[in-house]
């Protein structure tokens, strides 16, 4: 019994390792660099799953049923259920079906320049962080989230999007903190364009307890734009 | 752990999981999925590997063999030990299959800790990575190997004092010693079976700390721990317990330990990189379902307090 439920746990996880390389799902949870490790995986797992197999067909004395098999089970549920979510959202827009080789070639410009926006904020942002004298009063551009906290006084804002340099679960906000009188209008999740002017601010730092400068954006225009693939900038 | 145990365990984890589901909002189950799946599919293939690796040792490596090239010497064992991690580039997933396979083949304990505590640190891709995520920082990366080494070679000084007698919990019994398998095939039919049960032996415990780790991260932010700290000592203890929530892969850890470095002193983020990496939750989880409770204990406050002191007198030095 317990060796019937270990080989469909691991069956399991090699259908969930397939898909999420197969739909490149994976970007949502890992560095793409990381991708090596996972086929590592789905290689010997497969070969695990083989052994057990014949080991069924060999003896079958062990009938015992080991409860704890099922914490096996619970985060291949998890992650349908988020895949699932993750999914329903986009169903209300209607699917390109059409796939003649110009719409392929559009997909594919438009996720290059999903991956240039991506860059291009990481740069201007560390940009701004390191030569921040240099570029006050600079007019610039940003494709990224809103983000807000207690720490934030009313107006502001921080444009972000998330660094990941190995897996979702140390993914940080990544971003520069913005003012715009009007920003009520949104809500904290939403894909905006911003433009504005860079200026210098000191701000209390909370757990320094100190004053620091730091970048601030002082929003001219702000607009919605459709939420990326990947909210993740990979570094 | 023995089988009641198991079954508390596994139910408590249930109850756990459904609290998750049923009480708490759509963005907070979000977040615990995406935390639960992306630590363990960055966790697995080291599990893998560290299992794959432990079989190859049990087929290949026999006690005579080891009791031949071990020194002699308890303190020097120990020493060559926690400097072997320079070779393994093993991180603290693939840490612990390995290292109660070491044990089973008869190393000492106190060795097999030190190898355990230090190679996760001073390991070649642990240390280029925390040289790259602080940007070419020499400074850090030669402090965080030295202090993991220092940590792992006195806990295991102190835990050989502390610790008599048998400490694991009869894992492996299970097993019985083959002949050396003929043939390639035979080998390999070997190697995989040997690497199955260890994987669900040790998995298990993987699941199990990752769930947990994946619950306190949804309920207790990082924000929130963070402004908990009002003076060195608190935040060097922050940056620990941090640690060891996160239970992020010591390869990754450094960035994360970045993006705090602005605000916490150095001495905290010190202790963040260099305890983590020795204890986290899934690794306890890991540990517990090897050892007796008891030594799993005593082995978390040794490390604490000496990790917690040491980074304290680095404090009090201005660092």
């Amino acid at each position: 019994m317990r060796a019937i439920l270990w080989i469909i746990s691991l069956s399991l996880y090699e259908i969930l390792f397939s898909y999420l390389i197969i739909s490149n799902k994976i970007i949502m949870f890992l560095h793409p660099k990381m991708k090596g490790f996972v086929y590592f995986s789905i290689i010997i797992v497969f070969f695990l799953i083989l052994v057990e197999i014949r080991k069924l067909f060999l003896k079958r004395k062990n009938v015992t049923l080991d409860i704890t098999v099922i914490l096996f089970i619970i985060p291949l549920l998890a992650s349908s259920l988020y895949i699932y979510k993750s999914e329903a959202k986009p169903k209300d827009k209607p699917v390109l079906i059409d796939m003649t080789k110009k719409d392929n070639k559009e997909v594919s410009e438009k996720q290059k320049s999903e991956d240039e926006l991506a860059h291009l904020f990481k740069q201007t942002v560390e940009n701004l962080n390191e030569n921040l004298d240099a570029n006050v009063g600079r007019q610039i551009e940003l494709v990224g989230f809103i983000y807000v906290d207690e720490t934030m006084g009313i107006d502001e804002f921080l444009i972000t999007r998330l660094l990941m340099n190995c897996c979702a679960a140390d993914a940080i906000h990544y971003g520069i903190l913005s003012n715009y009188k009007d920003i009520f209008d949104f809500t904290a999740g939403d894909w905006v364009k911003v433009t504005g002017v860079i200026e210098k601010v000191e701000k209390y730092h909370k757990f320094r307890k100190k004053n620091m400068v730091v970048p601030y954006l002082r929003v001219k225009k702000i607009e919605k734009v459709k939420a990326p693939k990947s909210p993740y900038i990979y570094p | 752990m023995s089988k009641k145990y198991n079954y508390i365990f596994t139910f408590l984890i249930l109850i756990l999981v459904m609290y998750v589901y049923i009480f708490t909002p759509q963005n907070k189950i979000e977040t615990f999925n995406v935390k639960l799946i992306s630590i363990l599919l960055e966790a697995i293939p080291f599990v893998l590997i560290g299992t794959l690796a432990s079989s190859l040792i049990q087929i290949f490596v026999t006690e005579e063999q080891i009791s031949k090239i071990l020194p002699k010497n308890t303190f020097v064992g120990i020493f060559v030990a926690a400097s072997l991690g320079v070779i393994f580039p093993l991180c603290e997933c693939t840490i612990v299959p390995v290292m109660r396979r070491l044990l089973k083949k008869g190393v000492p304990f106190e060795m097999a800790l030190a190898f355990m505590l230090s190679t996760p640190i001073v390991n070649p891709v642990v240390l280029f990575s925390t040289y790259y995520a602080f940007n070419g920082d020499f400074n850090i990366m030669i402090l965080r190997a030295g202090f993991g080494f220092i940590i792992a070679i006195t806990s295991a000084v102190i835990m050989s004092l502390l610790v008599k007698g048998n400490i694991n919990r009869g894992f492996f019994v299970q097993e019985h010693t083959h002949a050396k398998p003929k043939g390639l095939k035979e080998l390999l039919i070997s190697v995989f079976e040997h690497t199955s049960t260890e994987f669900y032996d040790i998995g298990k415990y993987l699941i199990f700390g990752t769930i947990i780790s994946s619950f306190v991260q949804v309920f207790v932010s990082r924000d929130f721990l963070v402004s908990l700290s009002s003076n060195s000592l608190l935040s060097i203890l922050v940056m620990m317990a941090l640690a060891f929530i996160l239970s992020i892969c010591s390869e990754a850890d450094a960035f994360i330990a970045r993006s705090l470095s602005q605000s916490f002193p150095m001495s905290s983020i010190l202790a963040f990189l260099v305890y983590g990496p020795m204890l986290d939750i899934k690794n306890v989880a890991m540990l517990m379902g090897s050892f007796k409770t008891k030594f799993v204990l005593k082995l978390i406050v040794v490390v604490t307090l000496l990790s917690a002191t040491l980074m304290y007198f680095v404090s009090l030095l201005g660092i």
